[in-house]
């Protein structure tokens, strides 16, 4: 038993050993088109700390670099304290860009609002909610407004400034693309891709370029008003202002990079297997409390 | 009684189990496993940055878990020491454990874009299984470990849950718990 014990624990730690040294940022050079600055972002992410997320605003700004991001937004339910923080870790640390913001959470719709430094009262109506983001110089965006949440915003169409257009559900629904297609189609947003992300599955998994002027909030703020994005959807297919997608065509690596899929390396081979071979044998052989 | 999470001299008096050791090994391998199980869904791998913030994200759960334990010890009429009893508790998050380290395993190989609504929905139901199962260990911790009759036992293990479930997941969900839980319930209510 004792060697055997041993065993899992070196396969324990070989598979982090490897796995460790497989986990380095993806580091690309800036981007400009049409004299824009070209950032990857992810607007809609989840935090550990109320939020039902797996990593705390710190560990996804890490992440977040992981993923080749420029910028995320750490979106809390009905509260903006975890983006703070994540923009406060992000400043020291050199890490991307942290918009604060928040996803207002209510039982008939979800909104993301971007660049606001007060909590948005989520008792109010829709519309109240939107002109209080406006009313703090934020951006307010439809959170996957599939056929369950889109119907709350019908009369306040003008009043959003983006819609996600790729998220998660496009992958897990037969016809995710097309629900949200059919939302967006009502009016004049900006393509939004963004993750959704809750620690499972992979930030930035779905992304949204944003054509800025720079790497400031104030500047990605302003693109997202002025409708300044590209988002790659299901099957590659591109949404956003048909001259960017133009420009961005040019790029392939944007197409490419928006993948967060691509093959597992021969270190996460080893990883997941050394890795969950060990600790499933470092429970099954722990020594009872007796 | 599942052997394999008590040790074949589980029905020992509790005063035997006094080194500290025996907890905080326990709880150390809660935590690599919940940071391990975290990094495997975020990544599809095991990185030290990421097993780390996991076990921090999760601490909560251990937490709250001995907070409910503590809870419930206190209620009793007959003194028992709370610190000799730890390790034998935290050694019913067993069934846990496996669990999390399945559903690792099973992340760690699925592609990111083929994560869809059935396989987390099948996730979220199996967790019955070590729901079911940890209860009962805990059931029996409290027969053998600390002399409770049965029924009392059942009570305790289902206050431990009360207390220890009710304020994890109100801290996990926050304040967007109303709006997730109350269509589920306005459907059980059928309206």
């Amino acid at each position: 038993m004792r060697r055997l014990r041993v065993t899992a624990w070196i396969a324990t730690l070989l598979g982090i050993a490897a796995g460790t040294l497989a986990d380095r940022p993806i580091v690309q050079p800036p981007l400009v088109l049409g004299g824009y600055r070209v950032l990857a972002a992810d607007f809609h992410v989840h935090s550990s700390t109320w939020s039902d997320g797996a990593l705390t605003p710190f560990g996804l700004v890490l992440e977040a670099e992981r993923q080749g991001l420029d910028v995320i937004a750490i979106t809390g339910h009905n509260q903006v304290s975890d983006s703070q923080a994540g923009r406060w870790f992000s400043e020291r640390v050199g890490g991307p860009l942290v918009l604060t913001g928040e996803e207002i959470h209510t039982i008939g719709h979800h909104v993301i609002a971007l660049g606001i430094s007060r909590t948005i009262d989520f008792r109010l109506p829709v519309a109240s909610q939107l002109d209080a983001i406006h009313e703090q110089g934020g951006v307010a965006i439809a959170a996957h407004p599939t056929p369950t949440y889109a119907p709350a915003f019908s009369g306040v169409l003008d009043r959003l400034d983006g819609a996600e257009i790729c998220h998660p559900v496009i992958y897990a629904v037969d016809d995710g693309q097309q629900q949200l297609e059919r939302f967006s189609a009502e009016g004049y947003f900006a393509a939004i891709g963004s993750s959704d992300f809750h620690g499972f599955s992979r930030l930035g998994l779905c992304r949204t370029y944003v054509f800025a002027t720079d790497l400031t909030a104030a500047a990605v703020l302003d693109a997202l008003r002025a409708r300044r994005t590209v988002v790659y959807g299901l099957g590659g297919r591109a949404y956003g202002d048909p001259e960017l997608i133009r420009l961005a065509e040019s790029v392939p690596r944007l197409r490419t990079a928006a993948s967060t899929d691509a093959p597992a390396s021969s270190l996460d081979w080893l990883s997941r297997v050394a890795g969950v071979f060990g600790l499933a044998s470092v429970v099954l052989t722990q020594r009872r409390w007796a | 009684m599942p052997s394999s999470a008590l040790s074949p001299d589980a029905a020992a008096p509790a005063h035997r189990d006094i080194r500290p050791f025996n907890a905080t090994r326990q709880l150390l391998l809660l935590l690599l496993v919940l940071g391990s199980t975290v990094s495997l869904l975020a990544s599809g791998r095991l990185s030290v940055r990421l097993i780390v913030d996991g076990a921090v994200s999760f601490a909560f759960i251990p937490a709250l878990e001995l907070l409910a334990l503590y809870v419930v010890v206190r209620r009793w009429r007959e003194r028992v020491s709370f610190r000799a009893v730890l390790g034998a508790f935290l050694a019913g998050n067993q069934p846990w454990l496996y669990w999390l380290v399945a559903i690792g395993a099973v992340f760690s190989v699925v592609p990111p874009r083929a994560i869809g609504f059935v396989l987390i929905d099948s996730v979220a139901a199996s967790a019955i299984a070590p729901f079911a199962w940890a209860l009962r260990l805990d059931v029996r911790f409290f027969v053998d470990e600390c002399h409770r009759r049965p029924p009392d036992a059942v009570r305790d293990a289902l206050l431990h849950r009360v207390i220890g479930w009710g304020l994890g997941l109100t801290y996990f969900f926050g304040i967007a718990i109303w709006s997730l839980t109350q269509p589920t319930i306005a459907r059980w209510l059928g309206q």
